[in-house]
């Protein structure tokens, strides 16, 4: 747990305390309930062991093409990649849910593993009118509401893209 | 910070951590090898003595050691930082359900369960008490409510064990003396307010 004056952070790497996770946030918020919170980020990482080096490459080339780096780079390979899923709509960042926010995936080479392939959810979420945000209720009915949906997306993103890069 | 302060700094953490009720392990090593002199060779019980402290707690992080004052006037106390590489367990759920105990028995509790993995129907199951740590044993009563994982505990070392845990949930309840002193307080406010 991490907690400073502009944030709050609660992490863990064990799945069996993820839902209690959840419990720690509302239990803390439900307390303090005149905590003016604006947004909120639900994040999820795993990193992958890839079979064979090779496999392990051509992931690398599915999402960065090298061809539009030929001749201009010697060597060079993905360090980073993240990609947003949203809509601008009525000027403001809107998900796909139809919540003010996104959804923000990155993918890199893991420097746990190798050869492995690190990816990293980041649901993002914000209140409607940042700026009058009084408390935390809306950002905690937000959580409620989406926890176990942004859960399972993660999932599911993680483990189809990784399906389709080591094909 | 340059590098003289620097070495300093961690100069004068050296000389505290030597002052510390807690012995530096170079200390145990020429205690132990006093104590058995002629009898154990230095290098025999340097053997015997743990390298490294293993934790499950967070991968790395930045230990604050404490500060560092400097005798000259006017320099500004610097941290004094170390940093220390900790070794983790992991937990890889294969299946995760939410319970709701139903009944306490002596031995057992039974609870209807919900699969957090896969959507299904309701389950019904009995669990031994003694699966519960002795933390949560006062939460299993009646509509306490659980988590239910089973996988694999994965050690820093590699070892993978099948493993089942069971962690009560613990949501922040208004005490009866908490609400209690909120009435009063509220009362007196509305009576110190002189309604016109």
């Amino acid at each position: 747990m991490e907690v400073t004056q502009e944030r709050f952070v609660v992490r863990t790497t064990q799945e069996s305390y993820d839902e209690p996770l959840q419990d720690l946030v509302f239990g803390a918020f439900s307390l303090l309930r005149h905590t003016p919170i604006n947004k909120m980020g639900i994040n999820r990482s795993m990193h992958f062991l890839i079979d064979s080096e090779e496999k392990w490459n051509s992931a690398g080339y599915k999402l960065a093409p090298k061809e539009p780096w030929e001749g201009i780079l010697k060597r060079s390979g993905l360090i980073s990649l993240t990609i947003e899923e949203s809509v601008k709509k009525d000027g403001e960042i809107v998900r796909s849910d139809g919540r003010k926010g996104y959804t923000r995936v990155r993918v890199e080479p893991s420097m746990r593993i190798h050869p492995g392939l690190f990816m990293e959810t980041n649901d993002h979420f914000e209140t409607k009118d940042s700026i009058s945000t009084v408390g935390c209720d809306e950002i905690i009915n937000i959580l409620r509401e989406s926890w176990e949906a942004s859960y399972r997306r993660s999932e599911e993103i993680m483990y189809s893209l990784l399906e389709r890069l080591v094909k | 910070m340059n590098n003289t302060m620097l070495k300093l700094a961690n100069d004068k953490v050296e000389e505290a951590q030597r002052d510390l009720s807690r012995p530096s392990r170079e200390t145990i090593v020429a205690d132990l090898a006093r104590q058995f002199k002629g009898a154990m060779p230095k290098e025999r019980i340097s053997a015997y003595l743990p390298l490294t402290d293993v934790s499950s707690l967070v991968s790395s992080e930045n230990i604050l050691l404490g500060t560092v004052a400097f005798r000259e006037q006017g320099k500004e106390p610097v941290p004094a930082v170390k940093q220390a590489t900790i070794q983790q367990n992991q937990f890889v759920s294969l299946q995760k359900w939410q319970g709701v105990v139903i009944e306490l028995k002596k031995d057992t509790f039974l609870a209807k369960l919900n699969d957090l993995s896969e959507k299904g129907p309701e389950e019904e199951a009995e669990f031994p008490l003694e699966e519960v740590s002795d933390d949560d044993k006062e939460l299993v009563v009646p509509g306490g409510v659980f988590y239910w994982n089973i996988g694999y505990q994965i050690s820093y070392q590699g070892q993978q064990t099948r493993a089942s845990i069971i962690r009560f949930r613990y949501l922040p309840v208004w005490r009866k003396e908490e609400l209690d002193a909120a009435k009063s307080r509220a009362q007196k406010i509305q009576d110190d307010i002189n309604w016109k």
